[in-house]
């Protein structure tokens, strides 16, 4: 308990130390005045005659929102203690306190769980709730309470669980996704009505499944923690000088680079930041343009690829210190630039995943063209006002809430009116590119500002 | 001797706290100066806004001739930098480090400088291992030889010897020492007082981020440091 409080201090003040504490606990504030403006377009979502679909996808939303955060089985590997570069943590000093690793992980998640729910799930179950009340929606306030916060629960524990797969080995992953995937196709998972397979959605519905969706999140977290693996190299391995051939333009990607490939926790990032995730907003959307006729699923897909492609660069520069170079004639445009490089050289990984569902889905050649160029313009996008808001710490500084809301600002617009005109007229997303040059000077300008500052390093 | 560090007024304020109060000084070439002071009286602050690092509250920094404040980065060219805490990237090998650092400030034969390096501080059989796995004062010595491989005529080092075996000191001080001989400044920040009592040719007493002396090195430098530190009472 003592570790908890002294974890959530830490957190506090960590955070609090980086945006000052008026503008980190406004960030609840914020979240609940988001959610509920967003909520209040609920009404578009009825006009596109998805009125029906309204609960599924926001709890499908909240279990997407645990999955993004559940892969809490990495945090045994090394890299991740340049999360916050130098900033000493109770949870990286297992080996001078006497505590196991095993608690100390342990009072992470916890830690983790109830910052999640403070600052984002439960200001997000409130915003919904009143905005249901304003619009005269049938949200039940305490069963939507219970039924979100499963979901969120439910996301993250079968992405912790799938994380602490990968530390032990990623053939055990692999292996375990392939007899998942092969005994759902055997047993025609693919017909089974979605409450079955996703059980807090059917406690909302039905008031059902609140005893399965506990044991499973129970389970499957219980059965992590206890295979929690910290695996810390213990082997000298000596490398060849790759730097020394690198041409100098390429320097600092080529760091990055090398970052991801030996830290061995790096290419399990790629997995849960990206591939995973992805796999999932391409369910949710499936699911999605079920009830949902008039929009193309691959139109519709690519929007939200792009967006949450650009989040590779918040990953990215998390593993990299500032003070690494700020002895370094090394301009801070220079190692922006280079990160958003990186980013563009990762996102390969995404267009790789779009194929894949242009393939999957038939889409006509049109449509392929269209989802494409909405995909790069909203990647550009989301990447543009990330960098410009955060420069080169963005896990730090989304927790200021101006920033918050700003990026919403940004990306909220065009991604609404990007929806809409798929549905209207999908010839206009020839348009969209414009945004790209846009986009570019808005890094620019990004680069300009960031270098104005004086950065800290975490 | 021409001065070629000069602070005028320098003060560096955290929300209200000044870790650097109004601090005025000049160094000259060919100095080995050494800037003393008890844990947190803003040594590393200091050389943090003397090399850009930091942007200072007030005051003015020239080194080189370049003012600090306007182009940072131009003084981290010319300059040779220590930093206190700051250890190599950890998934680079020990000779990537250097080479990385070679062509960040664009040099010319980067493998002949490293290997002299390398051989040098005595650190080769480690030269492909990964930074993470060095043992602290291989790191300390790779953090040496990235502060140095361009030949700058000023250098700012911070506690540089502290986690060198007797061996590698000596090598070092052999080594600054014949540097300050060629005419190049090295401005050295320590607590540790023997080792300014045998480098140092001048020294300045930095306590609360306010210089308490600053002058030639004194001959009892222990007790001089003691008494003026205990009795600063502002």
């Amino acid at each position: 308990m003592i570790l908890l409080k002294d974890m959530l201090k830490e957190e506090t003040r960590l955070h609090t130390s980086i945006v000052g504490a008026f503008l980190f606990f406004l960030l609840p504030f914020c979240i609940f005045m988001i959610v509920f403006a967003v909520t209040r377009f609920a009404p578009v979502i009825e006009l596109m005659g998805a009125g029906a679909l309204a609960g599924l996808i926001i709890h499908l939303t909240f279990a997407f929102f645990g999955m993004n955060v559940g892969a809490f089985g990495l945090y045994g590997k090394e890299f991740m203690n340049r999360r916050f570069g130098h900033a000493s943590l109770i949870s990286y000093s297992s080996r001078t306190l006497p505590v196991s690793d095993r608690t100390i992980f342990t009072n992470v998640i916890i830690k983790d769980i109830i910052y999640y729910f403070i600052m984002f799930i439960l200001p997000s179950v409130f915003g919904i709730i009143a905005a249901a009340r304003h619009l005269g929606l049938p949200f039940s306030g305490i069963r939507l309470l219970i039924s979100l916060s499963l979901s969120f629960l439910f996301g993250l524990a079968i992405v912790f669980f799938l994380s602490t797969l990968y530390a032990h080995s990623a053939k055990l992953l692999v292996a375990f996704l392939t007899a998942s995937v092969i005994i759902f196709i055997a047993l025609k998972g693919y017909a089974w009505p979605l409450t079955s397979m996703f059980p807090p959605y059917a406690y909302y519905v039905y008031g059902s499944h609140l005893l399965a969706s506990a044991i499973t999140i129970l389970v499957l977290s219980t059965i992590s923690i206890v295979f929690f693996r910290i695996s810390y190299s213990e082997k000298l391995t000596r490398f060849e000088n790759y730097i020394s051939m690198v041409p100098p333009g390429l320097l600092l990607m080529a760091r990055d680079y090398l970052d991801l490939k030996r830290s061995r926790g790096g290419f399990g990032r790629i997995i849960f930041s990206i591939i995973i995730p992805m796999g999932m907003l391409w369910l949710f959307i499936t699911f999605f343009v079920r009830y949902v006729p008039l929009v193309d699923f691959i139109i519709v897909f690519s929007i939200f690829l792009g967006l949450y492609t650009s989040s590779i660069y918040s990953w990215l520069s998390e593993y990299d210190s500032y003070a690494n170079y700020a002895f370094l004639p090394v301009k801070v445009a220079e190692i922006i630039h280079n990160k958003v490089k990186s980013t563009l050289v990762l996102s390969i990984v995404s267009v790789f995943v779009f194929i894949l569902a242009a393939i999957y889905d038939h889409t006509n050649l049109l449509n392929v063209i269209i989802g494409l160029l909405s995909y790069v313009s909203m990647f550009f996008w989301g990447l543009s006002a990330t960098v410009y808001l955060t420069g080169l710490s963005p896990n730090a500084y989304f927790f200021d809430s101006r920033n918050i809301i700003m990026y919403l600002l940004y990306i909220v617009p065009p991604a609404i009116l990007f929806l809409v005109i798929s549905a209207t007229f999908p010839y206009a997303l020839f348009a969209s590119p414009l945004l790209v040059p846009v986009s570019i000077l808005m890094i620019g300008a990004a680069e300009k500002k960031w270098s104005r500052e004086e950065i800290r390093s975490f | 001797m021409a001065d070629v560090i000069n602070a005028k007024g320098l003060t560096k304020d955290f929300s209200g706290y000044k870790a650097v109060n109004d601090v005025t000084f000049s160094i000259g070439s060919g100095e080995f100066f050494g800037l003393l002071g008890p844990n947190g009286s803003g040594k590393t602050t200091m050389i943090k806004c003397m090399t850009g690092q930091l942007k200072p509250s007030s005051g003015s920094i020239d080194i080189l001739g370049v003012d600090a404040l306007k182009e940072p980065i131009r003084v981290r060219e010319l300059c040779g930098i220590i930093p206190e805490q700051e250890n190599p990237p950890s998934f680079l090998t020990a000779v990537e480090y250097l080479h990385f650092v070679g062509k960040i400030r664009k040099l010319a034969g980067i493998g002949e400088k490293a290997r002299h390096w390398l051989k040098l501080l005595d650190f080769e059989p480690q030269q492909n291992v990964l930074c993470k796995d060095l043992s602290r004062g291989t790191r300390q010595k790779l953090m040496f030889a990235q502060a140095f491989m361009h030949e700058p005529s000023v250098a700012f080092i911070d506690e540089p010897l502290i986690n060198l075996d007797p061996v590698a000191q000596k090598t070092v001080k052999d080594f600054l020492k014949g540097y300050v001989k060629k005419g190049n400044t090295v401005f050295f920040s320590t607590h540790v007082l023997e080792i300014a009592q045998e480098m140092c040719t001048s020294i300045a007493v930095l306590d609360k981020g306010r210089i308490l002396y600053h002058g030639k090195k004194k001959p009892r430098l222990e007790q001089f440091f003691l008494r003026l530190v205990k009795n600063d009472t502002s």
